[in-house]
């Protein structure tokens, strides 16, 4: 590893560490070797994996030197470690869903956007941490990595520890009510929840088969766009997966936000910490100067988000647990379980006009963006909370802060389908991530992750974490 | 990248566990924020039915009727709990809000399931 350090190479974002590989200043098996001895090191703390694939990894790494050696470059992820989302099927290795229900389970094939991904040489170091089936508690502790002793946000929480932590250069998250964006926003790194049906969800765990949405988590907005560019397109294991072109998302980064239309969205604008709020106004003063037209717009349906999300999710859950949770009720932790039970008493009334009331927001999320480019708000109200503060609130605080910090920011999107993207904008006096979120027309993430990219280059880069 | 920080004394590991976000308590909020506005149209004038009630004891008889399934009786509060508010409103924005939208019928996704299960053999 010529001139290199082993931890600067854990620091390196994926279009970097890619152009290193290709030229040969670095390899794959030391970079792979760097991770696996820094996961080794402080994962302990941290518990951003479930499963590290060690022997997996070694074996990816090896053939990516031998191809880069031999001029076979596949791609921006060829000899790139990579981690997955425990909910995302790897053939022959354990994907456990976050669950006892699942601890043993090896699938038999990838998920599609897994094998994409595979497909172009990347690594895998192993399967990380989430919430029960991403629905429930977390079975094995997951921290900040900003502050150990604070939240890391959910359900994707290992991806997103795993990214910002140096211990993976990317990761596949999942989303149906902000579980990349979450996470993102209280890591501090970029989240993308793409639009409906733009990733394949074939070979996920399913948690709400109409809003369960896979995504990339990474450290730039360019990273984001290189991973999209692999795993985006249709797939006809997926019944609901779009033939909708899939475009070069890198080509339009570099485009600036000269003459783009911001609109800010009301309904998610108050409520907010101070620092929360002055970091969004920050990052709108930014996009303004920068050429960008910024404006208050209203979208009075977002309110009705939490209900129709919890009514589908609770309804589809049960669809695909029933048969295990009648089986097998005492491997499930008691959030999740509650959440499945729930699901047995709404009518199927509620689960059709759940579904019908989806159109209701969209609709006026569309007539903002027949005059808007994109849509902003912040990522979620405040930085994440002390795993100790959290713990001594009551139910009924807990639901409030759930719902009124984190929620209803992310979960009207996975209504509409739209794509909507976490990206980090500050760190507030406490010295953790605050974020925004960016919001697109369907099919339309290259106007999201142009706006992302442009905002990033402004904003600059911010401090990596204390570990 | 190497500076250290102790663990976290005096939080055992069961308190670590709960420690997660994104429950369905959290929705519950945001259905209880909903139901709030739309007592807020009441007043305006906007009628609004009674809406049905969920107990515990329903959540329990419905489960072993329905579903042939017996809720743990420490569990069947939460649920009517979870349930009952999101029950009564939908039956409150029912009456007002979805009359215009057409069900989200989609005939080219069940061919396209057909054509994939056919595939499979199935």
């Amino acid at each position: 590893m010529t001139g290199l350090r082993l931890q600067e190479v854990l620091t390196f974002e994926v279009a970097t560490l890619s152009s290193k590989l290709r030229a040969r200043e670095v390899s794959s098996a030391e970079t792979t070797e760097a991770y696996l001895d820094w996961i080794s090191e402080r994962d302990g703390e941290l518990g951003s994996y479930i499963t590290v694939t060690q022997e997996r990894a070694r074996a990816d790494a090896a053939r990516a030197d031998r191809e880069i050696a031999a001029g076979d470059w596949r791609g921006p992820f060829h000899g790139v470690p990579v981690g997955l989302k425990d909910n995302v099927y790897t053939k022959g290795i354990l994907t456990t869903g976050g669950s006892k229900v699942l601890a043993d389970f090896r699938p038999g094939f990838d998920a599609t956007a897994w094998a994409k991904l595979a497909s172009q040489g990347a690594v895998l170091l192993g399967k990380l941490n989430l919430n029960e089936f991403a629905y429930g508690g977390l079975r094995k502790k997951c921290r900040n990595p900003y502050d150990p002793e604070r939240l890391p946000g959910g359900s994707s929480a290992g991806p997103a520890v795993a990214v910002v932590a140096g211990m993976c250069a990317a990761a596949i998250g999942t989303d149906t009510s902000g579980s990349i964006r979450l996470p993102a926003a209280q890591c501090g790194c970029v989240g993308l929840k793409p639009t409906y049906g733009r990733v394949s969800r074939f070979g996920v765990i399913p948690l709400a088969y109409t809003m369960d949405h896979v995504g990339p988590m990474t450290r730039s907005v360019q990273d984001a766009a290189l991973m999209m560019n692999v795993i985006a397109g249709f797939d006809e294991n997926d019944s609901t997966s779009s033939r909708e072109p899939v475009p070069d998302f890198t080509a339009a980064l570099a485009g600036g936000v000269r003459g783009i239309r911001v609109g800010i969205i009301r309904e998610l604008s108050d409520g907010l910490s101070d620092e929360v709020s002055r970091a969004f106004a920050v990052a709108l003063t930014l996009l303004a100067s920068s050429g960008a037209y910024v404006e208050e717009v209203s979208i009075p349906s977002l309110e009705f988000g939490a209900l129709i999300n919890a009514t589908v999710t609770w309804v589809e859950a049960l669809d695909y647990h029933e048969r295990w949770l009648r089986e097998r009720r005492n491997d499930y932790g008691r959030e999740i379980r509650l959440n499945l039970e729930t699901g047995m008493m709404i009518p199927a009334l509620d689960y059709f006009r759940a579904q019908r009331g989806r159109a209701r927001i969209l609709a006026e999320a569309l007539g903002t963006l027949r005059d808007h480019d994109v849509l902003v708000s912040p990522g979620v109200a405040t930085t994440a909370l002390k795993v100790r503060d959290y713990l001594r609130m009551d139910d009924k605080a807990k639901a409030d802060l759930g719902y009124r910090n984190q929620l209803r920011f992310t979960q009207p999107f996975n209504a509409t389908g739209q794509p909507a993207m976490a990206i980090p904008t500050a760190l507030a006096s406490d010295g953790l991530p605050i974020s925004m979120q960016i919001v697109g027309r369907p099919f339309d993430e290259a106007t999201v992750l142009r706006v992302a990219a442009s905002y990033e280059a402004m904003r600059g880069p911010l401090s990596p974490p204390p570990i | 990248m190497a500076r250290g920080r102790q663990p976290h004394a005096g939080i055992g590991r069961r308190e670590l566990l709960r420690a997660s976000f994104l429950g369905g308590s959290a929705l519950i909020t945001g259905i209880a924020f909903v139901a709030t506005a739309l007592a807020g149209d009441e007043k305006q004038g906007v009628p609004r039915g009674e809406g049905p009630k969920l107990s515990g004891q329903v959540v329990e008889q419905v489960g072993r009727a329905f579903f042939d399934y017996e809720m743990l009786d420490s569990d069947c509060e939460a649920i009517a709990g979870r349930a009952g508010p999101t029950i009564r409103t939908w039956h409150s924005i029912a009456l007002r809000h979805l009359a215009p939208i057409d069900p989200p019928f989609d005939f080219g996704l069940i061919c396209t399931e057909a054509e994939r299960l056919t595939r499979k053999g199935g």
